[in-house]
């Protein structure tokens, strides 16, 4: 028989016999779909970060003295500034406001508007905005999260915040940060500098931290010593340490995730593995069947194999389909948590659709194959029986 | 815990791997309970039964050479990966570098490879031909496939635990020194590269005049002096780098993956020595020997030629 017309054999008893075949691929898809949302979300999450990362400053300095994290003196800036390499250095003023009855944390971030942001994404905002009409009076602008919050609680179009020298500071809600941002800026609020210093009670003359860009990111090393070696109770965070960091949590909770999967798995192959040793009634009858019309024991194991492998193979396929539609169209309710974390404000990000080979390739790995592992053996069994008994 | 053993395509491959080596464990014990009661000249029921035993060994092994294959493909792809958690590595090589054993296991692998499929080449010849001529050789050939791939298993694992997430590496700075090094009886790089032609030239002869013992050992000769000058000579005319010597980043998306092709037609021309050999030296076993080492070389010195032709000097 030739290739084409064995396959054609083969997808006719498919069809046929679907019965047969329907619970393990139900169930093989179910799991299938589980497993690829958390890759995929967690990739999806982990590509949006990266990016981002792309805006940020080479290397945020702070003051860091004896375990505690202080605010960091402002004329470290001049100093850094006349680092050869550098082109651009940025004192910046943030904290969190905290709203006590509630325990939630804002984030507070104060820019002057008339400077060049270090930050890309801050500069774009900057652009978008009518700089002399944001000034005329306390204005700030907030994430969809802090807006949720505000609403709930009646603040509608200002919000009464109480710096630690006791005054009072109303500030405007001026408008709100577009959507698609959320991942960043739920709970942002972005004011003018001068305000957000009152607010946060840093002293003049410091600053929160400070950013510094580089003319030639091959310069980074060298920079990276001297930055060391200007003062010794400082913390230098630098673009790689970050993404490092992010690789790292990320890979940590896939990989807790998949480590609890492969238990699940190796229980759905043993059920499979005993599903294929109680030999029914009608695989022994088309093996009869097959072997009576001259097929040879190895021809046969081939076959039920391919055949196992096309129900996996077409599981697998629909799996991943649903977790595409779950993530990326329905954005992964209740699985987003896990990865973003519920605690403070909730967060309704859209996820871009990003999908690496490598997850693919992960998931082919950890259910196709062993799947085709634990059939090996039963089906060996079923097909080597002795004839004459089988037909009895 | 180690964090570069909880990654997802970590923990996968040392779960499918020992999912593999547990199935091959089975059939080493069929294949044991084989050797021990078969006889070639009884025609009882025990040696049909036997036979049928038989079959589940070649079944594992087909399956899991799929599984080596794709595993293979993971590795390569996974410590690419890992390769941004461990500090100084700039891509897989430095990862392969920094753990133990790590290059032993990636040739480990390729063996592998390469003998799986001789193996169920042996298979296909065994059924085909009258009184299983070589059932025994298809025997003792499994136990040894077995124990490599357990040694293989057991690299790997201790590979990855020994990788570590605080220590720099030294990566490409071994791989980037100046200084000329000598390789094999003091040769210079030039001298190998010459040496890997005439090579090529002696295999087209032996192939030619079907000289097996002749052409086994000059392929074994020929994988190693194309190991290095793939890594000290051609890849560096890849990359057009002088300084690049990396037998890895040829793999690479930006190399538009001509890694695969030059290893794959390597396999290739290695497993038809390998299958000529052992078998009857056929007219078309020989034009394929011809071909897959015609071909490999020509795709390293692609690059190299281009470049003269181009520019007009070497690197």
């Amino acid at each position: 028989m030739s290739m084409l017309s064995r396959l054609n054999f083969l997808l006719l008893l498919l069809l046929n016999y679907k019965k047969r075949y329907i619970a393990t691929f139900l169930l093989s898809s179910g799991l299938i779909a589980i497993l690829a949302s958390v890759l995929f979300l967690s990739s999806s999450i982990q590509e949006e970060l990266m990016s981002t990362l792309e805006n940020q400053a080479d290397f945020t300095v702070q003051h860091y003295k004896s375990g505690h994290l202080l605010n960091t003196p402002e004329k470290w800036v001049e100093e850094y500034l006349d680092i050869p390499g550098v082109s651009k250095v940025q004192g910046r003023i943030y904290g969190t406001h905290y709203y006590e009855p509630k325990e939630q944390h804002f984030m507070l971030v104060g820019l002057d508007m008339y400077d060049v942001q270090i930050v890309k994404g801050m500069q774009k905002l900057i652009n978008t905005l009518d700089i002399e009409k944001f000034l005329e009076r306390k204005n700030m602008i907030i994430g969809s999260g802090v807006k949720d919050f505000f609403d709930k609680y009646h603040y509608r179009k200002y919000y009464i915040f109480r710096p630690p020298d006791r005054t009072k500071e109303k500030v405007y809600i001026y408008k709100e940060f577009p959507k698609g941002s959320d991942l960043l800026t739920n709970d942002m609020i972005v004011m003018d500098m001068p305000l957000a210093r009152k607010i946060l009670g840093i002293e003049k003359g410091y600053v929160s931290d400070i950013v510094i860009e580089l003319s030639n990111p091959d310069e980074y090393q060298k920079v990276y010593e001297k930055l060391i070696v200007s003062h010794f109770d400082t913390r230098i965070i630098t673009k790689k340490d970050i993404a490092k960091h992010y690789t790292k949590l990320f890979n940590y909770k896939g990989g807790v995730f998949m480590a609890l999967y492969i238990f699940a798995i190796v229980t759905f192959l043993l059920l499979l593995y005993q599903r294929y040793s109680m030999v029914e009634s009608l695989d022994l009858k088309e093996i009869v069947i097959l072997r009576s019309t001259g097929w040879s024991i190895e021809q046969i194991i081939s076959f039920k194999l391919v055949e196992n492998f096309i129900v996996v193979l077409s599981a697998y396929l629909i799996g991943v389909i649903l977790a595409y539609i779950y993530v990326f169209f329905l954005d992964a309710p209740l699985l987003r948590d896990i990865f973003l974390g519920s605690a403070n404000l909730s967060i309704h990000p859209q996820f871009m659709p990003y999908i690496k080979p490598l997850d693919l390739l992960i998931l082919f790995g950890i259910f196709v194959l062993p799947f085709l592992l634990a059939v090996v053996i039963p089906v060996w069994k079923l097909c080597v029986k002795d004839m004459s008994e089988m037909i009895r | 815990m180690n964090e570069i053993l909880i990654s997802p395509q970590v923990s996968l491959e040392l779960f499918l791997s020992s999912l593999v080596l547990l199935f091959l464990s089975f059939a080493l014990y069929h294949t044991l309970y084989i050797l021990l009661r078969y006889d070639k000249n009884a025609t009882n029921a025990l040696q049909y039964e036997l036979e049928k035993r038989s079959l589940l060994t070649t079944t594992i092994i087909k399956v899991a050479l799929l599984i080596s294959i794709f595993l293979f493909i993971l590795f390569v792809l996974s410590i690419d990966t890992l390769a941004e958690l461990i500090p100084g590595a700039m891509c897989g090589a430095g990862v392969v570098n920094s753990g133990i054993y790590g290059s032993l296991l990636i040739a480990l692998k390729f063996i592998v490879i390469v003998l799986a499929i001789f193996w169920i080449q042996v298979d296909e010849e065994d059924q085909k031909a009258k009184g299983f001529p070589y059932f025994s050789l298809k025997m003792y050939l499994y136990i040894f496939l077995y124990l490599l791939i357990a040694l293989s298993w057991f690299l790997e694992l201790n590979f990855f635990m020994s990788l570590s997430v605080e220590e720099p590496v030294l990566c490409c700075s071994n791989l980037y020194t100046s200084q000329t090094t000598s390789f094999m009886l003091g040769m210079s790089i030039e001298e190998i590269v010459v040496a890997f032609y005439i090579t090529y030239l002696f295999i087209l002869l032996a192939t030619y005049l079907k000289k097996k013992v002749f052409l086994s050992l000059l392929s074994i000769l020929f994988l190693y002096l194309s190991y290095i000058t793939i890594v000290y000579f051609f890849s560096t005319y890849i990359y057009e780098l002088p300084t690049h010597k990396c037998p890895y980043c040829i793999l690479a998306k930006e190399y538009y993956f001509i890694g695969y092709f030059i290893y794959g037609v390597l396999v290739m021309a290695n497993y038809y020595v390998l299958y000529g050999v052992v078998f009857s030296f056929k007219e078309h076993t020989k034009s394929k020997i011809i071909t897959a080492y015609t071909l490999f070389v020509v795709l390293v010195s692609f690059k190299y030629i281009y470049y003269f032709l181009s520019n007009n000097l070497f690197l």
